[in-house]
């Protein structure tokens, strides 16, 4: 609803009323005229009198050049029916009306004064001794103007008119209420809820109810239940404006909903009372601590602002987290547009931060809103779906969030059967067979032709996570399961996309006489790019309402994580920690203290065993304390070091160690030197301890 | 509950009494029956009383405070950690960890306290590991199914199937005691297993794997295990007030003082507290003196040093005890000495992540030990 809308229909209204509103005045006047019809009449009858005098006296005045001194001078010999007439006065005529049976009562008494002008040889009425009112009186005693059809009192009521006409047009247009919609381009997230049925109403008066539907992208349905607050429409709203994977009537006014993956908090559920005028307060609160899930956020619908107030007034009653929004905010729910950001505002006001925070620093990350970065690895997985993939990097790098996403991706896309199995040992044939629910599978083969069979028509894509024990013991068996899976691929039953670290990387790439060689495509997951790590660090927490008090900060929080998404979540999170209470800038002392907190010094560890051989890993070790001490080194200062402490060189063994310490984006590579990839690992240990360890590593090997 | 401004219904509306029957507790024109020692005990945790305070409470209130504080100091460990891995997500695997001697008992009465009553689609379950090294895999794997109700269980991949099918239906907390115990291959194997259905089901399986050194190394030493990497981690190290509430018959006998004197000689070491204690209910005059020279002879400790002592090497175990610092403390220690102190119990973490003995006593124990060894 615009400005220039609204003025062209109050050109329209306007148009049209000058059209109607001269008949609507004439249509009146002939009623109000058709009361006084017989006034009227007898007028007409002693008015008729008069004139006949009056022509006398003319004709009189013509011939004689004089006033004549009675009416039978003048000539005019009939009775006085209706009128007494009065001559004495010298060019004046009175006539008086008679108390006659054929005239009103009304106008007994009443007089007519008209005077001759001589020197003009015109009649002019004296309007200070004439009594009788226009409306019945000689037409010189008229005292509007003759071409003027209206007299005053009608005017009054013309005025009248026009006053309500333009009130109307004002109440229409300019009310208060849409007067705000129209200042907010027609959007209703500013109307309060206890206003909307007004608001429809005058929306639908003024014929800019469509308008606003557009705007607030709202359904004619929508529309018609847009204030009604009973819980059925609550559950029909909710269901459709928010990303809801199952909602439900748990009873009469108790709704239960569980939020899609698509909700960026990290809320997953959350419960719906209405509560009608109706309800007590002690009655909602009965209802609400009803036997249930106490740690689900409860949002409790009251519009009734006395109601709200009061039961504001007693949160601290409430067993669950309870969420009162206010008559704006139950507006936002109900419109498309603000359902979800109201309600992502509502949780993150009312529940602790440090529960809904979206970072997650553990484990692949499952919401999609979440997954940032590797757009090119993303696409390439996505794209070539006759290509097979490996993804292969350290521990927590990504590589399960890789394939979740690619999962969430393909969910919606019917020429594709996306399956994920994450594999803790060698086993694949049986979880393949509990996964395709048929007890005849006997080989991969069968399993993927089961799944096919299930799946006709679509694309079977297997997602192998966790895939280093299955390579490494299928390797020792001779890579019988992997040649089985090469055919399978070459023939194109299926598309395999193996995830995993060192075991893969090693007979993948490493091995020559792999079949998994040139099997599929090699994607490296390492650190985030840079701007998908800044926006890691800055998106959910203005999600949350939190901000950082430079804006280098993100920079700083990225670089000392190497860029490692899982540093960057365990960061942030401590972060949305330490400030949950307060809701204050993130300045950087608090950055510096989450550099320092549990769960990224947790991170930090287990790269001391990083291969299954015991050996291979203290090679590994021996390196990360020799970085620790000359913060960076050659691989020949490495070989310098090892010979000194008497350990037996080989080249491979190291070249292998350095290999497997990128690969877990813990050393990376600068020209010549390796150095730490993730500034926070070099904090660690000091020159000192690390020499301390060193030895105490060298001391174990040669034991 | 004037210190938290509480009033009488806020208190009736917590503990699920009537208002009317608080304050007449209150006023003492009654007390509470005695099915309702529980509500007295949820009273004080919404009062947030000391563990004194409540077992004055308790005391006026007509209950013995013999051993139930004590297992309320654990419940209130055990349940904590369940508000803890409630709020875990999307992975909730939470890793107890907790020094020597301190027992994180978890009995039938104390599982039932867990589970949240409210939610009759969850299901609290301490899943016991058979620690015999013998045991075979399908011993191992059917044992955990009766446990969960789970018929026909052969090996980890038929009890992987079946949990999976059952996490489908229902969501589970399943608390298990010295993961670290048992058969290493089929730990690991129950590993891997629960790792794989936390993945497919993250919103249903809520793990807590409790144990000490060796489950902190499975994580950090390994690394191996992707179930214990997505863990947090927690480690239980009571106080001194946890320690007395949860073995002192009679709490009320003392004092501010010998607590003190407690803390001081013992480092709130949970086997020389319990030993102080007995030592000060038959001696209640007892110096500081006596308690130090008690923990000096205490033979536990001799145990312990001599543990460490074994497992590593004479000089950083010598070189440590002339040091009141040991250094900063790290989720996994890479100095095995250190190590083998911090899970012996002998050294604590502070609060500001340093590393220190628990008391002097115990690091004059020590040098008294190695001296006597080198001699």
């Amino acid at each position: 609803m615009t400005q220039a809308s609204s003025l062209r229909r109050i050109i329209y209204l306007t148009l049209l009323c000058l059209i109607f509103f001269p008949t609507l005045f004439e249509t009146g006047k002939y009623y109000k005229d058709l009361k006084n019809r017989d006034l009227i009449i007898s007028s007409k009858t002693f008015l008729g009198e008069m004139e006949l005098v009056k022509r006398h006296i003319d004709k009189y005045i013509n011939s004689h050049d004089q006033w004549p001194k009675s009416l039978k001078q003048a000539g005019y010999l009939s009775d006085e029916h209706y009128l007494s007439f009065d001559l004495s006065n010298q060019w004046v005529m009175k006539a008086s009306i008679k108390n006659h049976p054929v005239t009103d009562h009304r106008v007994y008494y009443k007089h007519i004064v008209l005077r001759y002008n001589p020197q003009i040889s015109r009649w002019e009425c004296d309007f200070n001794l004439s009594n009788l009112s226009d409306q019945y009186t000689h037409q010189l005693c008229k005292t509007t103007n003759p071409s003027s059809r209206l007299s005053a009192e009608n005017w009054n009521v013309l005025i009248i008119l026009g006053t309500l006409f333009i009130a109307l047009v004002l109440y229409l247009f300019k009310h208060p209420l849409l007067e705000v919609i129209r200042k907010n381009d027609g959007l209703l997230n500013t109307t309060d809820f206890n206003q909307l049925k007004k608001m429809k109403r005058l929306a639908g008066v003024s014929r800019t109810h469509s308008g606003i539907m557009q705007v607030n992208q709202l359904s004619k349905q929508d529309w018609a239940y847009l204030h009604q607050e009973t819980p059925k429409d609550w559950l029909r709203t909710l269901t459709q404006n928010l990303p809801i994977d199952t909602a439900a009537v748990r009873n009469h006014k108790h709704l239960t909903f569980s939020l899609s993956n698509q909700f960026e908090l990290n809320v997953s559920a959350f419960n719906v009372y209405v509560a009608n005028k109706t309800d007590t307060i002690s009655r909602i609160i009965r209802k609400v601590n009803e036997p249930g899930d106490k740690y689900t956020p409860v949002l409790l619908l009251v519009a009734d602002p006395d109601t709200q107030a009061e039961t504001n007034a007693k949160l601290k009653q409430f067993k669950p987290p309870v969420i009162i929004p206010n008559p704006l905010q139950l507006t936002q729910l109900k419109l498309p547009g603000f359902s979800q950001k109201c309600l992502i505002k509502l949780f993150r006001k009312h529940l602790p931060l440090t529960t809904i925070s979206p970072y997650q620093g553990k484990g692949g990350v499952i919401k999609p809103s979440h997954f940032f970065g590797r757009q090119g690895m993303l696409e390439d997985l996505v794209s070539n779906v006759n290509s097979n993939f490996f993804i292969v990097g350290g521990r927590q790098l990504g590589k399960t969030s890789l394939l979740k996403a690619l999962m969430h991706e393909l969910q919606n896309n019917k020429n594709h059967y996306c399956q994920y199995v994450s594999l803790s040992d060698e086993r694949l044939l049986p979880r393949l067979k509990y996964l395709a629910k048929d007890n005849s599978v006997t080989s991969l083969r069968s399993a993927i032709l089961s799944l096919q069979k299930q799946h006709p028509s679509q694309t079977i894509r297997l997602l192998i996570d966790e895939a280093d024990q299955f390579i490494r013991k299928d390797a020792k068996n001779g890579y019988m399961q992997l040649n089985e899976i090469r055919q399978c691929s070459e023939e194109g039953l299926c598309q395999f996309i193996f995830a995993g670290f060192w075991e893969l990387y090693a007979h993948a790439i490493l091995d020559y006489h792999s079949p998994l060689r040139n099997f599929a495509n090699s994607i490296i997951v390492a650190g985030l790019e840079l701007d998908a790590a800044i926006r890691l660090v800055i998106g959910p927490l203005h999600l949350l309402g939190l901000r950082l008090s430079h804006e280098r900060l993100a920079q700083k929080i990225v670089e000392k994580c190497g860029q490692r998404a899982n540093l960057i979540n365990l960061i942030c999170e401590d972060l949305v920690k330490q400030v949950s209470v307060t809701k204050k800038m993130i300045t950087p002392s608090h950055v510096d203290e989450s550099f320092k907190c549990q769960n990224v010094q947790d991170a930090l560890q287990g790269w001391s065993s990083l291969t299954s051989k015991p050996e291979d890993s203290q090679w590994d070790r021996v390196i990360v304390y020799l970085v620790f001490i000359h913060a960076s080194i050659t691989l020949k200062q490495i070989q310098k070091t090892a010979g000194k402490h008497g350990l037996k060189l080989s080249a491979e063994k190291i070249k292998q160690s350095i290999q497997r310490l990128q690969l877990a984006h813990i050393l990376k590579k600068e020209q010549e030197h390796h150095q730490f990839a993730v500034p926070l690992f070099a904090d660690q240990y000091s020159a000192q301890e690390a020499e301390v360890l060193l030895q105490q590593e060298l001391a174990n090997w040669h034991s | 509950m004037r210190r938290i401004r509480a009033s009488a219904s806020a208190v009736a509306v917590e503990i699920g009494m009537s208002r009317e029957a608080v304050n007449n507790w209150r006023r003492g024109y009654s007390l509470p029956n005695k099915k309702s020692k529980d509500k007295v005990l949820a009273c004080a945790a919404y009062l947030r009383l000391s563990a004194q305070e409540k077992a004055s409470l308790l005391l006026a209130a007509g209950f013995e405070t013999d051993g139930c504080s004590g297992k309320d100091e654990m419940t209130s460990i055990w349940q904590q950690s369940l508000i803890r891995l409630r709020d875990m997500k999307p992975y909730p695997i939470l890793l107890l960890l907790s020094q020597a001697h301190t027992d994180l008992k978890l009995n039938k009465d104390l599982l039932v306290s867990l589970a949240d009553v409210d939610d009759t689609n969850e299901q609290v379950i301490h899943l016991q590991i058979l620690y015999s090294s013998s045991a075979t895999q399908n011993d191992y794997f059917s044992y955990l199914g009766k446990q969960l109700g789970l018929p026909d269980i052969e090996d980890d991949l038929s009890f992987e199937f079946a949990l999976g099918d059952l996490l489908k239906r229902h969501k589970l907390v399943l608390i298990i005691n010295r993961f670290e115990k048992g058969n290493k291959t089929h730990s690991e194997m129950l590993a891997g297993v629960l790792r794989n259905l936390v993945e497919m089901h993250p919103e249903n399986l809520l793990l807590i794997i409790s144990g000490g050194e060796h489950l902190s190394s499975l994580k950090y030493a390994n690394g191996d295990h992707s179930l214990l990497n997505i863990a947090d981690n927690y480690l239980v190290d009571p106080g001194i007030d946890q320690l007395i509430s949860g073995y002192s018959p009679k709490l009320d006998g003392i004092s501010e003082q010998q607590l003190a004197m407690i803390e001081k000689a013992s480092g709130a070491h949970p086997g020389l507290v319990r030993e102080q204690l007995d030592y000060l209910r038959k001696n209640p005059n007892a110096s500081l003196n006596e308690l130090i020279e008690l923990v000096l002879e205490n033979d536990q400790l001799y145990c312990d040093f001599n543990l460490v002592y074994q497992h590593t090497d004479t000089e950083p175990l010598a070189r440590y005890l002339t040091q009141r610092d040991l250094g900063k403390y790290r989720p996994y220690l890479p100095d095995k000495t250190l190590r083998k102190l911090f899970w012996q119990n002998l050294i604590k973490k502070t609060k500001d992540n340093h590393l220190v003995w628990r008391s002097e006593t115990i690091r004059s124990f020590g040098v008294q030990f190695i001296k006597e060894r080198q001699n």
